[in-house]
């Protein structure tokens, strides 16, 4: 799992409290998830772990997996982090099989952002990288605290509508190599 | 026959993973409507929200009918992100 980097400066019993009941609603909804390719990799304070799958697709493919970190939550927004799926590790920008699309007036932006050599990370209101970009000093969390945004549920309904949704089959290249001609002898004279 | 009148059908919304069913829709309605019952009166206005049946958008302006949701439709209604990226 990704070092927490995020000091705890509130009240660690609230914050654990308001993880807890992220994490119980998420286990009452685990039927609901499951059906949808939505896995869970590992709850423990303060971060839920989350595979995401096409299980739309034959055979099913594992599309990412995501860190959601809830410390200080919710004076701050969670953090969603893109990890390997097996190791745990943190992926960097632009090492992900598969983008996060929202359609804007120019046409697909991908919602995972992050500087090369940078962590990647899911940049949309509810979610603290966004919230801290200089790009959004703007836009306060405060604006969205009570309103939905930021809860675990509106994540993981980000992370499932905005890519795994449009994923209608495996994307293959072919490398060929030609070694020659097919040869049709009987075209031949004797 | 049927006690359920053919115009009649029933569907299933999930709204943050949890399942509330609106019995006894007309399929004529507009989707809105039954949404809005789902929801609840607290919520946000249906307008916030994305709604999904079998992995394809809805819209919630148009009546059951035309958006061809058969009898216990699962319809996954979740709220939109804001404007992100960049």
């Amino acid at each position: 799992m990704a070092p927490n980097i995020e000091p705890q400066f509130t009240d660690p019993a609230v914050t654990r409290a308001k993880f807890q009941n992220q994490a119980n609603d998420f286990n009452l909804n685990l039927d609901s998830y499951v059906r949808r390719g939505i896995f869970c990799r590992r709850i423990e304070y303060p971060v839920v772990s989350l595979l995401f799958t096409a299980a739309h697709l034959k055979p099913p493919a594992i599309v990412f997996a995501v860190d959601i970190d809830f410390t200080n939550y919710d004076f701050d927004p969670p953090s969603v982090k893109f990890i390997d799926p097996n190791t745990g590790e943190t992926l960097k920008a632009g090492a992900l099989p598969c983008g996060v699309f929202q359609i804007g007036p120019n046409g697909p932006m991908n919602l995972v952002q992050g500087m090369p050599g940078q962590d990647a990370f899911l940049c949309i209101p509810g979610i603290r990288e966004y919230h801290q970009h200089p790009a959004h000093s703007g836009d306060s969390w405060f604006l969205y605290r009570s309103r939905g945004e930021g809860a675990l549920p509106f994540i993981i309904e980000q992370l499932y509508k905005h890519s795994v949704v449009a994923i209608s089959g495996y994307n293959m290249q072919l490398n060929i190599a030609i070694s020659g001609f097919q040869m049709d002898l009987g075209k031949l004279p004797r | 026959m049927s006690n359920k009148q053919q115009n009649l059908i029933d569907l299933i919304f999930v709204i943050n993973g949890k399942e509330v069913v609106i019995d006894k829709v007309n399929v004529e309605q507009p989707l809105k409507v039954s949404v809005e019952k789902a929801l609840g009166e607290n919520s946000r206005p249906p307008s916030d929200y994305d709604a999904l049946y079998d992995n394809a958008s809805l819209d919630i302006n148009q009546s059951i009918e035309a958006n061809k949701l058969p009898d216990r439709a699962t319809i996954y209604l979740s709220l939109r992100g804001g404007k992100g990226g960049s």
